[in-house]
């Protein structure tokens, strides 16, 4: 069931009433049915996917609790890792590895004929195979205890707003709190409801309408020159933050109807002033994931340069992959990996860089070029990303620099292109407001209770209106 | 304190809490509504007020139009046919039903509001080779009837193609109009010529255009097939139209440069629901009065305003000869 369909309305107050209503032990297993039901609304053979999975950790947690020595622990572990991934790796995958050695056999002209997988994708994957593999590791550590109510550990696991793509929660803080009772309070049911309709305005109004423009744009970059590729690139950007932490807010703020919170996922990422800084503000949960699970266990950067590099590039990497099984995402990893990489070695030259132009004084201006450089940086970086091949952010790359044109206004463009930038504007003055202005309120909304509900009734007509209301699914829907 | 008595206040507070929770939504809900309505109703006035325009067209065509012949289909519908022309040749007045973007499910759905009301004496409908094939845009782009939903029933199962929850939402009266305020805005402030459904395009196809392969880039990589809601709908616009007298003739507009198709299923079923009326094809996609002749073409796929104006001569004549003539038979379904 997609957040942004008709049936996703009804859905949420039914599930809300029942859980209001429900004594606490009947509210996890009413919880457990309804997002097994929201999960095979898109296609049901596949719980069986989440059920695997959640049986696995379920008795892999139990085993390592109750084992004192490590090495025993281990074998638990591994079992874990190697079904959870294991089955990521035969359904999202198997046949990108498989056709990637095609190429390189038939290269040199060696015989391989391994079949295709034929199989659809399940939805969310990554995110639910990463949430458990986080439960059996954090065990395996001793920093969590295994969880043996199964309908709590299994709700863990498919808990439906952030069931599909994420916030990828950590059992320490998502556990407990379906072993809380949660009263019924009016603040929750309110400010829930908010961050769903600022959800719906990110991702119906902005997201949607720009990846009109956005999907002519680079479904054909060989017809379009390096203006309308560099505007596309642009709104890209901005597709991809809106369609995600559209997604995000609505699950938030859906979790928090039932008086469940869960983890902030962006913090405005396009205002920050380094690719560092970017990184704590963009898909928070992701990367503190792999900051957690892979590059500390791996040393951090608490180990010798050329090491803590090879950290950076495969940690990166690895996040690329995650994303899709594609090389142009294996590269956008790498991207953000070797920016980081140049940026630590170009430390000392910038420092002196700085002190020459002495730009003491210009502290605004200063910072304003800051967020401009990383933001180019970030959209150099969508343009591996958004490309459909490699062959693809090669044309790419080489229109945007020396292509130049009127911007792509054809046909029903330019109106998808008027009300992309009328909705791009309502979210950077309401953003920008949030970002450099947090404790100020509105003006006549903010102290007003009948204002504040009046924004809110015209933010939904805004939606109704210019929100592109038939649109697909969100983006990270396929990650 | 005993236990009973702090769960019977907590009980009673949460629920006055809840009870002024639901108060609140209520009085939310309501606001939405009146506001929904209230702009709804503004806007629905200041929509049906354009004077041109894709859907000041689709209201006259669906809601006022008396013509004696109509012409149905996309962009080549609306581009190639000049009714001046066609008023002039055949003495019978024209109106361009065509609809940019649109396909047989969108022609179908206007050809039952039409019906309704008023029988023409002859239709053309402009299709072309891919017309039956799947493609989800044409869905997309049926939305544009949205706003005669609970004006037309006969529009409505058409429109509940493309979301079987469109009675629900059409309980939001600004709904109906979503994604098209830009275009009213402009239509109503700049309002243009409007040549009787025709939009003429004036420019000369350029030669980087003419380089480029006419071949569909998209239906070389996704392999088509049929979708038996457009086969349904071309044998049932045919179907309808003979039913109630009509003659009905089916056209293919010229092309610029000969085209290359990958898959022929649609051009297939085409040919055989036009065979089992005895519905003639008229097929310009290779005419030599038209192929490579750039002065005729916007595009490689368009007429320009000259090119249609020949073109509009040739189908007038052929109307005139071969279906407006009294002599000529036409196919009639019981």
């Amino acid at each position: 069931m997609l957040f942004n369909s008709i049936q996703f309305v009804f859905f949420l107050p039914v599930v809300i009433i029942l859980y209001y209503n429900l004594p606490q032990r009947w509210r996890n297993i009413m919880l457990l049915v309804a997002s097994y039901y929201f999960y095979m609304c898109w296609k049901p053979e596949y719980i069986i996917l989440i059920l695997f999975s959640t049986l696995v950790d379920y008795y892999v947690g139990i085993r390592m609790e109750e084992l004192r020595e490590q090495k025993s622990k281990k074998k638990y572990l591994l079992l874990s890792l190697a079904c959870n991934l294991g089955v990521l790796f035969a359904f999202k995958y198997f046949n990108f590895f498989n056709e990637s050695f095609h190429a390189v056999f038939n290269h040199f002209n060696l015989f391989y004929d391994v079949p295709v997988f034929n199989v659809l994708l399940p939805v969310g994957i990554s995110f639910y195979t990463f949430q458990t593999l986080s439960y059996s590791i954090d065990i395996y550590r001793g920093q969590q205890k295994a969880e043996r109510n199964f309908s709590i550990f299994a709700l863990y696991v498919s808990f439906f707003p952030q069931l599909v793509a994420g916030p990828i929660e950590r059992s320490a803080h998502l556990l407990p709190q379906f072993r809380h009772e949660h009263e019924f309070k009016q603040e929750n049911i309110f400010s829930g409801l908010k961050q769903i309709v600022w959800g719906f305005f990110k991702k119906l109004v902005v997201a949607d309408r720009v990846a009109i423009y956005v999907d002519m744009v680079y479904n054909n970059p060989g017809y379009h020159n390096g203006t309308s590729l560099g505007v596309a690139t642009v709104l890209f950007a901005f597709q991809i933050y809106c369609d995600f932490s559209g997604y995000s807010d609505i699950a938030i703020g859906s979790a928090r109807l039932m008086g469940i919170n869960l983890m902030e996922n962006f913090k405005r990422p396009y205002f920050s002033k380094s690719l560092k800084e970017f990184w704590t503000r963009w898909h928070i949960s992701l990367s503190t994931w792999f900051k957690d699970y892979v590059y500390i266990p791996l040393g951090g950067n608490r180990v010798l340069r050329w090491r803590w590099y090879y950290n950076l590039l495969l940690v990166f990497g690895l996040s690329g992959l995650w994303h899709g099984a594609n090389w142009t995402f294996v590269l956008w990893g790498i991207w953000h990996g070797g920016v980081l990489i140049c940026s630590d070695l170009t430390k000392n030259y910038r420092a002196k860089f700085k002190q020459i132009l002495n730009l003491n004084g210009f502290n605004n201006f200063k910072q304003i070029g800051q967020v401009a450089i990383t933001f180019i940086t970030v959209c150099i970086g969508w343009v591996l990303f958004r490309s459909n091949s490699i062959g693809d952010a090669v044309i790419i790359f080489k229109k945007l620099l020396s292509s130049f044109g009127p911007v792509f206004l054809e046909g029903e463009a330019k109106i998808h292109l008027i009300y992309a930038l009328c909705a791009l504007s309502v979210l950077l003055l309401i953003e920008s407001k949030k970002e450099l202005f947090p404790d100020k309120s509105w003006p006549i909304i903010g102290g007003n209770s009948f204002f504040n509900q009046l924004s809110y009734a015209f933010l939904l007509l805004f939606i109704v209106l210019f929100g592109v209301v038939d649109g697909g699914q969100f983006i990270y829907f396929q990650f | 304190m005993g236990l009973l008595e702090i769960f019977k206040k907590n009980y009673v507070v949460m629920n006055i809490e809840k009870k002024k929770t639901v108060e609140k939504l209520i009085k939310f809900f309501l606001i939405l509504c009146v506001l929904d309505f209230v702009t709804g109703g503004v806007y629905q006035e200041l929509f049906f007020r354009q004077k041109s325009g894709k859907f000041s067209r689709a209201t006259y065509v669906l809601e006022k139009s008396h013509e004696d012949i109509f012409v149905f289909g996309s962009s080549n519908a609306v581009q190639h046919y000049v009714p001046d022309i066609f008023n002039k040749e055949l003495e019978f007045s024209f109106y361009n039903a065509g609809s940019l973007g649109q396909g047989i499910l969108y022609a179908k759905a206007v050809e039952d509001a039409i019906l309704k009301r008023h029988k023409p004496k002859a239709i053309v409908l402009n299709i072309d080779q891919k017309m039956l094939h799947q493609d989800k845009e044409i869905f997309s782009r049926l939305t544009m009837l949205r706003p005669y939903y609970t004006r037309h029933q006969e529009i409505q199962p058409y429109l509940e193609l493309t979301s079987k929850f469109e009675r629900i939402k059409q309980f939001s009266k600004l709904y109906a109009f979503n994604s098209t305020i830009l275009h009213v805005l402009r239509y109503t402030i700049f309002p243009q010529k409007d040549f009787a459904g025709y939009v003429p395009k004036f420019g000369i196809v350029n030669d980087q255009v003419i380089g480029r392969p006419m071949n569909d880039q998209r239906w070389q990589k996704e392999m088509p097939s049929l979708d038996d809601r457009n086969v349904k709908a071309l044998d049932q616009f045919i179907a309808d139209a003979l039913k109630n007298n009509i003659k009905v003739a089916v056209v293919i507009s010229p092309l610029h440069k000969e085209a290359t198709f990958f898959d022929e299923t649609s051009m297939q079923a085409i040919t055989s629901i036009l065979q089992k009326y005895k519905v003639p094809l008229w097929d310009y996609s290779r005419d030599s009065r038209f192929l490579t002749t750039k002065e005729y073409f916007n595009d490689l796929y368009h007429l320009n305003d000259n090119g249609a104006r020949v073109f509009s001569e040739i189908i007038a004549q052929r109307l005139k000869q071969e279906c407006l003539n009294n002599n000529t038979e036409i196919a009639v379904i019981n």
